[in-house]
């Protein structure tokens, strides 16, 4: 698809990038695993009487998504198809690959910190 | 012991089988779904693309002369080199047999420009490295409409062997190169953007070749910066941008297969705990494909690349896609056991 005029361009898009959608459907199901277990060990920790820290994981999963999933696939359907088309967007790949790695690595802590916490309460 | 919150029981092993069931289908929803090239085969005709050699980027303004103008070939192929000697370059009206020992290497460039001082006196201004070739016997492009075609050193009867071409404007059946295959009509005669800088048509990407013109899923777009001879590059990246985020990408996959496995331990001291199976080892096992992934994204960005190559991508993203959908399994099972055993106390 052409979008003409889209920031002053004519853009290609690639509505259904594969393989990258196999990747932001894998995270998406992660995302959705983890909302699942951040139920379970809210259950657990109420039981012990500690903190609600499961809210850290449900904060994750959504980071998941919108850090992680929506950029790559940006990324994916609008910048690589363009990048021999305008040098502008190999700026924007960059830095939204940045925002997709970096948010995936701040919802890793965010699940590990809560899981880890229970670890050691229930030693 | 504290009241538990109330526990919904609408989530069970069927629903998740559902979920399961419906995850798999919009999998194969994606994988079967037409690829852009194809997706626009209503409104042109598909066609086998050239294998090799494809005219990449054309710059003939309305208004302009042979002097300014130039065009391009790319080689698709990464590992073969061509040489250009023999191959017959033709517009609309004339045709010139290159005789040059020049060789367009694998993915390489090649840009043509039609006075052999057009690059001294500043008229072309060639990309970094760019391998240029003269061809003042072609005499220049017709802006309004004309066509540039590859053929072979031998093309066949009727000239029938064409490599590649294209055509902008209204073809004309009485130009002497004219053929059934070129585009009615071809791209728009490029003119300059509203604020007068130049641009360009190319094909984009650059290795794409499906026949169509500027149509949905078709190769051609306006360019707004000009590459004569060479790809578009972008600025380097920052050490932010590319090696911290490159640190930032293998160092989160790892540390979530981590937090998949601290959530299989988990499930193994509840099995123990309560004496109920929670097939924590489904849970320990299913986030493999994460590792596997983070070990891909880690060879891969190893070398300073900002991308994986379709490789690597085939071989990392089904891995983790199909190692997501049994985490998910995974923990499904384990949360349904545990609240069914919480529930009950």
């Amino acid at each position: 698809m052409n979008l003409n005029n889209l920031w002053g361009s004519d853009v290609r898009i690639d509505w259904l990038p594969m393989p990258p959608l196999l990747l932001e459907l894998g995270f998406v199901l992660l995302a959705v695993a983890l909302l699942w277990y951040s139920r379970v060990l809210g259950d657990l920790l109420t039981i012990l009487r500690k903190p609600p820290i499961e809210v850290l994981i449900v904060i994750a999963a959504w980071v998941i998504i919108l850090a992680f999933v929506i950029p790559h696939y940006i990324t994916s359907a609008v910048f690589y198809p363009n990048l021999d088309a305008d040098p502008r967007m190999t700026t924007y790949l960059l830095t939204f690959r940045s925002i997709s790695f970096f948010g995936l690595l701040t919802s890793a802590v965010l699940v590990l910190f809560p899981s880890l916490a229970y670890y050691v309460w229930t030693r | 012991m504290m009241p538990l919150r109330p526990i919904a029981r609408r989530v069970r092993a069927g629903s998740l089988t559902i979920v399961a069931a419906l995850l798999v289908a919009l999998l194969f929803a994606g994988l079967l779904a037409p690829t852009p090239a194809h997706a626009g085969a209503g409104t042109a005709p598909a066609a086998v693309g050239s294998p090799s050699l494809v005219f990449s980027e054309v710059y003939a303004p309305v208004g302009s002369d042979p002097a300014t103008q130039w065009f391009e070939l790319h080689n698709r192929q990464a590992s073969i080199r061509y040489p250009l000697n023999g191959l017959i370059l033709a517009t609309g009206h004339n045709q010139v047999t290159l005789s040059t020992s020049q060789v367009i290497t694998g993915s390489g460039y090649v840009l043509f420009v039609f006075t052999t001082d057009a690059i001294a006196k500043g008229l072309v201004a060639p990309s970094k490295g760019a391998q240029v070739v003269a061809v003042p016997d072609l005499g220049g492009l017709d802006p309004s409409a004309d066509a540039l075609i590859l053929y072979p050193p031998v093309p066949g009867p009727d000239k029938s062997l064409i490599i590649d071409q294209v055509n902008w404007g209204k073809p004309n059946p009485n130009w002497p190169n004219y053929n059934a295959a070129l585009w009615q009509p071809g791209l728009d005669p490029l003119v300059l953007s509203a604020d007068g800088r130049p641009r360009s048509w190319g094909r984009t990407p650059a290795d794409q070749d499906t026949d169509q013109g500027h149509t949905a899923g078709g190769d051609w777009t306006l360019h707004e910066i000009l590459s004569p001879g060479g790809r578009v590059v972008g600025s380097p990246p920052s050490d932010f941008l590319l090696g911290w985020t490159n640190w930032a990408g293998g160092l989160s996959s790892l540390l979530l297969w981590a937090a998949f496995v601290i959530i299989a331990v988990i499930a193994y001291r509840f099995e123990r705990l309560r004496d109920t199976r929670t097939y924590w080892q489904l849970l320990l096992l299913a986030p493999s494909g994460i590792l596997f992934y983070t070990i891909i994204v880690s060879i891969g960005f190893s070398s300073g690349r900002t991308a994986l190559n379709n490789d690597e991508k085939w071989l990392a993203f089904p891995v983790l896609a199909l190692s997501a959908l049994f985490c998910l399994i995974a923990v499904g099972i384990f949360r349904n056991v545990a609240r069914s055993l919480l529930e009950g106390d």
